[in-house]
């Protein structure tokens, strides 16, 4: 791209408005001067469409589109401090310890070109290569459901920015079922910042969901998984559903009413019988962290099991967590090391099943250090760094037990 | 790096090309704007008044974005044509600088205090580059939106021949000189670089402690603190600092208002300050395998305590020093990238001690250029990743990515000048490498 190419469409489209709508138009912005050898059209804006765009769209859950070059470039010193802090894309495991499905994690590479281009006064790139227009899927990622359960309808009235609401709908089901995946479509993507759904039973009203009774943490831009190898949740007759969800406006909708009426979606296993997926929680029993802001606790496994997947179910945000298997043998595998951040929390599904044999020690140590030095050093007072008591802390980890055969329809 | 951009070099022909272009686009229109400002158009007139600031005439390069005049002519600093612009004083998040508020406040996406910054005021069509100094309507006649975009400001050298630091409020920077024996300034400036108005230096406080470092336990403690105060010419603050003399590291606490948060800024001289006296017209920087010397013969107008990081294993460690343009900014140097992950490996260690010499010795200015190289290398690094161990090649990938995103947080932590905080963010870099460089000697 030569520089002439960059500014000849601009300075033509410019001549021709200036003179169609008599109006004085000039430029007055100071320019910025222009380092990047990536652009937007050629280099960053796939990247964006690929890893941000289910989001950062227009009508999308984020407080921004990036799906063009006008809405993005406001944006840059934000993109910088976003990525530079891993906060975004809101996978927030590591890579290389343990292996997760579905990891939507930046290279190297892309992390370079976003930065660079996000510092060095990003420029446009080639006109003739806009990208065309990208418009918000609001859509079942996996195709239509079982059944599909409406929410009532709720709004978040104009003076308040978010609200968290928790609805209960029946299932109807006349048949005990298997359930390999339950999602939730929103009715105003806009608003629907993340969601538990749970079999309604024993949490009491208002109460966070046992993780013995979630079967899906939604949030946006994520496909739900759908549970393999003959294993499904098991869901009784009659059973209610508990779905709490997080409203949340972002900042353009200040002020102004906002309503959705979300629908859940159950997938059910074809078959008649499967192996029952459990949960096992793992809880810390210390109270307070030790000197070097590090708590570690851990469960014991009384029987032998495959572990399939694990959720961060009640921690606090901004801390750092790494969770591995020591087996009986002193061996260690590896589950995950995430950073926890508030309101995106999700189960985490291991690529294999690992195996736990009886006497494992599931490890959970805990860094409660804000891991996020770029806003520690830039303001400071956000996010607010957990006090040290914001403890117990739970993990829920979703397991088939060994001995366990595949059951007919519960 | 602040979260604006540099006045990097060498792109400086094409900023200065564009902005030819720019002026123009302003000279060809000028005598049209300035009828139809006289003029409301009928779309003004059929809405209420608007409250539209002035037009004054700034300079296009960022560098220079502190001069802003009444009337056309050139730029005092670089000679360019000033272009016409309408500022406004706007309130803004201190990292989302595209939200824009006209009264101080939260930022609605991370709570902070909203900050004021000067802001251009111009007005849009939709999918266009248009950016229009007076409002009227588009193409298909809907009114043109108003736009606020943040002026940038790349002028972060020192000008008293300190160290230079921005203040991590994103709005103030300040520059620390140690000008005679016994004494030590703080020169304060706002968002263009420019000095604080006498005013708001009058609102500002600060001290500064002499440090004595002891380096085999890598440590520092404080010996004794002295309060500034405000010259009598209103143009830095000042305080006695008993028999000190380089080299020395002082650490500077400031509150730019009393209501502000107190911020850390640690200076580490190894010489007296000397106020600039020409522009020189070309650097030089060191040869490669060299470490950061205090002797380092840059020319360019820098910290005076501050020594150039070596520069990448290129043509230049060939031939020993070369000249550089003035301007240029060693970083953005082409890095040639060896063949072997091996060979890559030993560049990549010799930045990261670089980059630990640098903060030890307090040269933060200096940072992001062996940060930067090291991020290079690393992204070559990726494309090498199937000659680490299987087992460990996603390890080897996160690491990568790691270095990545870490030298850009050191870049950023170095120009708000605290120490400990740009050591933090080394550990992690250096944890970074160490785990590849361990991949790969299985």
């Amino acid at each position: 791209m030569t520089l002439a190419s960059r500014w000849a469409r601009p300075v033509v489209l410019f001549g021709v408005i200036a003179a169609a709508v008599s109006i004085a138009s000039t430029r007055g912005e100071a320019h910025k001067p222009i380092t990047s050898k990536y652009t937007f059209n050629e280099d960053v804006f796939p990247i964006f469409r690929d890893k941000c765009g289910r989001c950062h769209v227009e009508g999308g859950v984020a407080p921004m589109s990036l799906m063009n070059y006008q809405d993005a470039f406001p944006w840059a010193e934000s993109i910088r401090a976003e990525l530079i802090a891993s906060h975004m894309p809101p996978w927030n495991a590591e890579g290389g310890f343990g292996e997760l499905k579905h990891a939507t994690l930046l290279t190297a590479r892309e992390v370079d070109v976003i930065l660079t281009w996000a510092i060095g006064g990003n420029p446009p790139g080639d006109p003739s290569r806009t990208p065309p227009p990208v418009t918000l899927k609001n859509e079942w990622a996996m195709g239509e459901p079982n059944v599909k359960l409406p929410l009532p309808e709720f709004t978040v009235v104009a003076d308040k920015m978010e609200e968290t609401r928790e609805f209960t709908v029946a299932t109807g089901i006349t048949d005990p079922r298997w359930v390999r995946a339950v999602d939730l479509l929103p009715g105003n993507p806009s608003m629907v910042r993340s969601a538990g759904i749970y079999v309604k039973g024993a949490t009491q009203s208002g109460a966070a969901p046992e993780p013995e009774h979630v079967l899906a943490r939604w949030l946006p831009g994520q496909d739900p998984e759908l549970t393999q190898n003959g294993t499904a949740f098991r869901l009784p007759v009659g059973a209610e559903l508990g779905v709490r969800i997080h409203y949340k406006k972002t900042w353009q909708f200040e002020r102004k009413e906002m309503v959705d009426r979300s629908t859940v979606g159950v997938y059910f296993a074809p078959e008649q019988s499967a192996q029952e997926l459990f949960t096992l929680p793992i809880a810390s029993t210390a109270t307070v962290a030790g000197k070097d802001q590090t708590l570690t606790f851990s469960r014991t496994i009384d029987e032998d099991m495959q572990a399939l997947a694990l959720s961060p179910d009640q921690v606090p945000a901004n801390i750092t967590l790494q969770v591995q298997a020591i087996l009986p043998d002193g061996s260690r595998a590896p589950m995950i090391r995430s950073k926890t951040r508030a309101d995106w929390s999700r189960r985490y599904w291991f690529e294999r099943p690992i195996a736990l044999p009886r006497g494992s020690r599931i490890e959970v140590v805990a860094n409660l250090d804000d891991p996020d030095l770029l806003s520690a050093a830039f303001g400071g007072s956000f996010p607010p760094k957990p006090a040290a008591p914001a403890l117990p802390m739970r993990l829920a980890l979703t397991v088939i037990p060994a001995s366990a055969k595949p059951a007919l329809a519960p | 790096m602040a979260f604006a951009p540099r006045a990097w070099g060498y792109n400086i022909v094409t900023a200065m090309n564009s902005a030819v272009l720019i002026t123009v686009i302003a000279l060809a229109v000028a005598p049209v704007a300035q009828r139809q400002t006289a003029k409301p158009t009928a779309a003004a007139s059929a809405t209420p008044v608007e409250q539209i600031p002035p037009v004054s005439y700034v300079c296009p390069m960022a560098q220079d974005a502190d001069v802003v005049e009444d009337k056309p002519g050139k730029c005092q600093k670089c000679g360019m044509q000033l272009v016409p612009a309408r500022l406004d004083s706007m309130w803004t998040c201190p990292v989302h600088s595209a939200v824009i508020k006209d009264a101080r406040g939260k930022c609605p996406l991370d709570g902070r205090d909203l900050i004021q910054v000067t802001m251009s005021v111009t007005w849009t069509c939709r999918n266009t580059d248009i950016n229009a100094i007076a409002p009227g309507s588009c193409a298909d006649d809907s009114p043109m939106q108003k736009k606020y975009v943040a002026r940038p400001h790349g002028d972060h050298n020192p000008k008293h021949g300190g160290q230079f630091f921005m203040a991590p409020d994103n709005r103030h920077h300040l520059e620390g000189a140690f000008p005679h024996p016994g004494v030590f300034r703080l020169y304060l400036y706002d968002d263009y670089s420019k000095p604080l108005p006498r005013d708001q230096m009058r609102t500002a406080t600060a001290r500064v402690a002499t440090l004595q470092v002891d380096r085999k336990a890598q440590a520092t403690a404080s010996t004794q603190s002295f309060t500034l105060v405000p010259a009598r010419n209103g143009h830095y603050l000042e305080a006695k600092i008993g028999k000190t003399t380089p080299p020395a590291a002082l650490q500077a606490k400031v509150k730019f208002q009393a209501d502000a948060p107190e911020h850390v800024f640690d200076f580490s001289f190894d010489r007296y300050s000397k106020e600039p006296t020409a522009s020189p017209a070309a650097m030089t920087i060191a040869p490669a395998a060299s470490a950061p010397s205090s002797a380092a013969p840059s020319t360019v107008p820098r910290p005076s305590s501050v020594t150039s990081p070596a520069p990448p294993s290129s043509s230049a460690s060939a031939t020993g020093a070369e000249p550089i343009p003035l301007g240029v900014d060693p970083a953005l140097i082409p890095l040639p990238i060896p063949d072997t992950v091996a060979e890559m490996l030993a560049q990549l260690r010799t930045r990261t001690n670089q980059i630990k010499r640098l903060i030890d010795a307090g040269g933060f200015a200096s940072i992001y250029v062996p940060a930067f190289q090291a991020k290079d290398l690393a992204v070559a690094l990726e494309a090498h990743r199937n000659e680490f161990p299987a087992d460990d090649r996603k390890g080897v990938e996160s690491a990568i990515a790691h270095v990545v995103r870490s030298a850009y947080l050191l870049d950023a932590l170095a120009d708000i000048g605290n120490k400990q905080q740009t050591s933090e963010a080394y550990e992690r870099f250096a944890a970074a490498v160490r785990e590849i460089e361990s991949a790969f000697q299985k």
